[in-house]
C-alpha cells in the first residue's frame, strides 16, 4: 500500500470534510493525522481506502462529540479568534457568510451533519451508512432532513428567531 | 405507485440511489403528480443551495506540513516501538530478579507497603485501551499542585480551563518521559483532571503554570481559554496568538484576556 500516494490524494479532501464538520482547522488536521496513523498501523485488508479513512475520521469525531460537553466544545465549535482590527467590507461580508453557514451546520446533530458533508464529498449511501453506522435505507430521509434544516437556518433573515419552527 | 413517495425516497432518487425498478415507479408517479414534482424540485434546490454555501468555509489544506508530520511519526514509531519493547522487557526482567532475591530492598518494600498503598495525587496511570475519560486527581491534604502523565501514543493536550487573565505560563522541553504540569505561587491552587492524552488545569489563581514536555513526544498542544497557544515541532515549541509568533525550547507567555 503506497501510503504517501494515498495521503496526497486523500488528505486535502479529508481535511476539507473535517474542517467543515468541526469548524476548527487544528482539530481537522488532528483528526486527519490520526486517521492516517491508523491506516499505517492497522491497514484495512480489503476495504476501499478512501471511504475507510472517512469512516475512521467520522468515528473519531463522533466519539469526541459524544464525550463530556467540554470535549464537544473543543471539537465541534468554531475556534475563538483574538480581537481584530476593522475589516474591509468584502471581508466583513465573507465573515458573515461563514458565520451563517457555521450556525446552520451546528443546528444539525453531529451524525446528520456528517451525513450531509459526506454526501457533499460525493460518497454513496452505502459508504455513508458504513461510516455513521446506520442502515443505507436511512440515509435518504436523514440527508433530506439535514438539508432542510441547514437551508432553513441559513436562509433565515437577519435577526430571525433561533427557535423558529421548520 | 399509488401512494406519494416520502421525502427520503425523493432524496434517494435525486442522488441516484434507487433501484431501476423503484426509479421507474417513482418517475411514473412524478409524471402525474404536481405536488411531488414540486417537492422534488424543492429538495434539489435546497441541496444545491447547501452545497454552494459550504464552499465559503473552505481553506487550503496544510498538505506538506501534515505529510512531514506523518512521515516523522512513522519513522519514530518503527524505532521507538522496538526500543520501548526492549526497555520494557529489560525492566521487567531486572525487577523480577530484584524481587526474587532474598534480602533485596525491593522485596522488603513490596512486603511492607503492598501495591495498593502507593502514593496518590501525583500521577495518573495510563489504562491501555480505556476511553479518554478525564479523572479528577484524588486530593491528598494539601491539594496537589502538580501532576505528571505518560503521554498516550506520544500525544498530549494540556488545557487551561478558565485561566485567570494574565496568567503566566512557562512551557519547556526536557529529557523525561512524562508531561508534568505544576501550579506555583498565586492565591489559590487549581484543580487537575487527567486522562491518558489530556491534562486539564481548572480554575484557581496560581502565579505561574509550568509545563514540562518530553523531548520525544510526537504531538503536544497547550490551549487556554479555548485558544491554542503552544504546539511542538521537532525539538522546539512554537507559540502563537500573543503577538509575533515565537519558537524555542522554552517559552514564557501570559494568557490573553
Amino acid at each position: 500500500m503506497d501510503v504517501d500516494s494515498i495521503f496526497h490524494r486523500t488528505y486535502p479532501r479529508l481535511f476539507r470534510y473535517l474542517h467543515r464538520l468541526t469548524g476548527s482547522p487544528d482539530t481537522a488536521d488532528d483528526l486527519a493525522q490520526e486517521s492516517f496513523v491508523r491506516l499505517v498501523s492497522r491497514p484495512p485488508p480489503d476495504a476501499d481506502v478512501q471511504p475507510w479513512l472517512f469512516r475512521v475520521a467520522t468515528n473519531l469525531f463522533l466519539d469526541g462529540a459524544r464525550a463530556a460537553g467540554r470535549h464537544r466544545r473543543l471539537l465541534a465549535s468554531a475556534p475563538l479568534d483574538p480581537p481584530a482590527p476593522p475589516l474591509p467590507d468584502e471581508a466583513v461580508e465573507h465573515a458573515e457568510r461563514v458565520r451563517r453557514v457555521r450556525a446552520a451546520l451546528e443546528r444539525i446533530p453531529e451524525r446528520d451533519r456528517a451525513i450531509l458533508l459526506m454526501r457533499a464529498e460525493g460518497f454513496r449511501y452505502e459508504e455513508i451508512a458504513h461510516a455513521v453506522d446506520v442502515a443505507p435505507s436511512s440515509i435518504g430521509p436523514l440527508l433530506a432532513r439535514a438539508v432542510r434544516r441547514f437551508v432553513t437556518v441559513y436562509s433565515r433573515p437577519e435577526g430571525g428567531n433561533d427557535d423558529a419552527s421548520e | 405507485m399509488t401512494t406519494h413517495p416520502s421525502e427520503g425516497e425523493l432524496q434517494a432518487l435525486l442522488d441516484g440511489e434507487v433501484t431501476y425498478v423503484d426509479q421507474e415507479a417513482l418517475l411514473r408517479h412524478l409524471r402525474s403528480c404536481d405536488g411531488c414534482r414540486g417537492e422534488l424540485e424543492e429538495l434539489r434546490r435546497a441541496f444545491d443551495q447547501a452545497i454552494a454555501a459550504l464552499v465559503v468555509l473552505d481553506r487550503p489544506a496544510p498538505v506538506r506540513e501534515a505529510h512531514r508530520r506523518l512521515v516523522r511519526r512513522r519513522s519514530r514509531g518503527t524505532w521507538g516501538a522496538a526500543l520501548r519493547r526492549a526497555a520494557v522487557l529489560l525492566f521487567l526482567a531486572s525487577t523480577a530478579v530484584s524481587a526474587a532475591l532474598p534480602g533485596s530492598p525491593l522485596r522488603e518494600w513490596l512486603a511492607t507497603n503492598g501495591w495498593e498503598n502507593r502514593p496518590e495525587g501525583e500521577e495518573a496511570r495510563r489504562t491501555v485501551g480505556a476511553p479518554t475519560v478525564l479523572q479528577p486527581v484524588p486530593a491528598t491534604a494539601p491539594s496537589p499542585t502538580a501532576v505528571s502523565v505518560r503521554p498516550a501514543d506520544g500525544r498530549m493536550r494540556v488545557v487551561l480551563v478558565r485561566p485567570s487573565p494574565g496568567l503566566r505560563v512557562r512551557v519547556l522541553v526536557a529529557d523525561q518521559e512524562r508531561v508534568r504540569v505544576s501550579a506555583e505561587g498565586g492565591s489559590s491552587s487549581p484543580r487537575f483532571r487527567t486522562s491518558a492524552d489530556r491534562i486539564e488545569v481548572v480554575d484557581g489563581d496560581p502565579g505561574e503554570v509550568r509545563v514540562t514536555v518530553p523531548r520525544g513526544i510526537l504531538h503536544f498542544v497547550l490551549e487556554a481559554g479555548g485558544r491554542r497557544y503552544v504546539s511542538k515541532e521537532g525539538d522546539r515549541l512554537h507559540l502563537s496568538g500573543t503577538g509575533p509568533d515565537r519558537s524555542g525550547p522554552e517559552l514564557v507567555f501570559k494568557v490573553q484576556p
